[in-house]
């Protein structure tokens, strides 16, 4: 099976020091000959294991920055900006500034991924209301069976909710991704203009190695508009010592390689930005993968009364605490507020363009993830259960971790599947002699 | 139960309604038969899942399968229970329902959720 990940581990700096299994939430981890692994299936890259690891042997792999610009010759490279980039910088580099410094890098085109943030937040809204008008003559138990609809800008949530909450798929807000929203509409304005599509490469600066697996593994649509992803940190550390000395008048003004979105559109990198935005009064905030799976606990059990929407974020804080940026996010929220408010100077008005652009539902479904199922065939299925619950009454029930495994019930589920074997379990073996 | 099912390849939808239905029973076990047990059992094409109290028992049990109708005690319907919607609910979700009551012996809900 395809490696559905992007958070990779380097072997030479794991001790197999075991502090990652139990972190991840979705027991991706095992310790095997000392070093730790991660199943391509389970991992949804919520980056967990990376806060956890006081080794640094965990790392959100990204496409190299060196391939951005590689056999240029005609090619039109387009950046697409995610706005966490700007709450990098202090004040009082304003945004503009970081978007004339990003073209200097040698960019032909930059688009902020907030241009698409209009029309999403509309489309999310509309999605609301319908819901809300279907639900209006049913009682509170109904309701539930309908709503809250679930928010899917962050990857993370829908991975998650693909593989261990797959009766919320229905409530999720089935949209195209703004960063995809906005690669293809550059795309095809590139197009219009004559450019040969094959002379087209699209740049994504993410906070997250979630996106970068979106781009290999998109999910709700067949294939992904962006070519290569670069880490906000990446690019923050490129133009970092240059960017003091724009002159953003001179360097945006008129420039019609620069398409920006309103300021207010930027807030949605944080946590709350998108419920607000889309004004919707009973909504609920979440964020941390641990609390979130917890609301997603609570929706699956109906037990969230009066709640329309849910905007559930892997990180704390929202985008802004992606585990690929330098800035801690207390500040980096507190930044992207007061961007969020900026006047957008004159000599940048003419970049202002987001009207053009429209949120589209997915075009594909959500394939199912079996990562969970122990077997295809329920027969089957059903006697490994059973030997799993026999295997739970001979483990010693300590949770150690020594066996590579988070949890006993991980080891018998993997001495079940073939995965690990019972000598690996160190207090049974001490029993032994 | 429901990470059980899921582990077995049951579908999300046929999960679901075997949660609810069960979440509901055992609630009315709790609230109206003063507590409960349950027992799950599983084969390839169902699951049935029996929720046994040894409460008051159901003195009329059409009365009480009718929406609305509840017995509820006050403190049961400051905590949000008690709309009489919950033997409906079950009825809704299950594909066989079967409801034991003695009055003063107590009372065993049967429900099935066919996987087909
Ligand atoms: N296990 C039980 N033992 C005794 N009486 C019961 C039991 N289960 C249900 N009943 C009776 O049936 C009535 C209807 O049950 P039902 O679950 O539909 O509503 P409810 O529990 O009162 O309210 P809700 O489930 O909506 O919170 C109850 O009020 C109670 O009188
Ligand atoms: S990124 Fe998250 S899901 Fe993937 S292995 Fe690390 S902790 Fe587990
Ligand atoms: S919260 Fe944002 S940065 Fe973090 S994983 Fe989700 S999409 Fe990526
Ligand atoms: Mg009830």
């Amino acid at each position: 099976m395809d490696r559905l990940h992007s958070v990779s581990i380097i072997p030479d700096l794991c001790v197999g020091c075991t502090n990652c299994i139990k972190g991840c939430p979705t027991e991706a981890i095992r310790v095997r000959d000392g070093k730790a692994v991660i199943d391509d299936i389970r991992c949804i890259d919520c980056s967990e294991c990376i806060r956890i690891c006081p080794y640094h042997a965990k790392y959100a792999k990204t496409d190299n920055y060196e391939a951005v610009f590689q056999n240029r010759k005609k090619l039109k490279v387009v950046a697409v900006v995610s706005p966490v980039l700007y709450t990098q910088f202090a004040r009082p580099v304003s945004r503009f500034a970081v978007l004339a410094a990003v073209k200097s890098l040698g960019f032909d085109y930059v688009y902020e991924e907030s241009i698409a943030y209009a029309s999403y937040l509309d489309s999310i809204k509309a999605q609301i209301l319908e819901a809300g008008e279907a639900t209006s003559h049913l009682s509170s138990d109904e309701t539930m069976d309908i709503l809250p609809l679930v928010s899917s800008t962050c990857p993370v949530v829908v991975r998650l909710i693909q593989m261990k909450y797959r009766t919320i798929i229905p409530r999720l807000i089935q949209l195209v991704p703004p960063m995809e929203s906005v690669a293809s509409f550059a795309r095809q304005e590139l197009e219009a203009d004559g450019i040969d599509a094959s002379l087209i490469r699209v740049v994504y600066f993410s906070p997250c190695p979630a996106r970068n697996t979106q781009k290999a593994f998109p999910l709700g649509i067949a294939k992904s508009s962006v070519d290569l992803v670069i880490s906000v940190h990446e690019v923050y550390s490129r133009i970092v010592r240059t960017i003091e000395d724009i002159n953003v008048g001179e360097a945006v003004g008129h420039d019609s390689t620069i398409r920006c979105s309103e300021s207010v559109y930027l807030s949605c990198a944080a946590i709350g930005g998108e419920s607000e935005s889309v004004g919707v009064s009973q909504f609920l905030t979440v964020d941390g993968i641990k609390n979130v799976m917890d609301i997603l606990n609570e929706i699956e059990s109906e037990h969230l009364e009066g709640i329309s929407f849910v905007e559930p974020f892997a990180c704390f804080g929202g985008c802004v605490g992606g585990p690929m940026t330098v800035m801690n996010r207390f500040t980096a929220t507190s930044r992207l507020r007061e961007i969020a408010f900026e006047k957008i100077p004159e000599s940048a008005q003419d970049c202002i363009d987001q009207d053009k652009i429209f949120s589209k539902k997915w075009s594909e479904e959500l394939p199912d993830n079996k990562a969970m199922q122990l077997s295809d065939d329920i027969v089957q299925a059903m006697s490994k259960y059973d030997q799993i619950d026999q295997l739970l009454s001979i483990l010693p029930g300590l949770d150690c971790g020594a066996c590579g495994a988070p949890s006993c019930a991980a080891m018998a589920e993997d001495i079940v599947q073939g995965r690990a074997d019972f000598s690996d379990c160190i207090i049974l073996r001490k029993g032994d002699k | 139960m429901k990470k059980s099912l899921m582990r077995l390849g049951v579908s999300p939808a046929n999960v679901k309604r075997a949660a609810i239905a069960m979440y509901e029973a055992e609630i009315n076990a709790v609230i109206h038969g003063g507590g409960g047990v349950a027992v799950v059992s599983v084969s390839p094409t169902e699951v049935k899942i029996e929720i046994i109290d040894q409460g008051p028992g159901i003195p009329d049990i059409d009365q009480a399968m009718v929406a609305g109708f509840s017995t509820a005690p006050d403190t049961a319907r400051e905590m949000g229970f008690g709309a009489g919607m919950g033997l409906p609910n079950i009825k809704k979700n299950v594909d066989s329902l079967n409801i034991d009551s003695k009055p003063a012996v107590g009372t065993t809900v049967t429900m099935t959720v066919h996987f087909n």
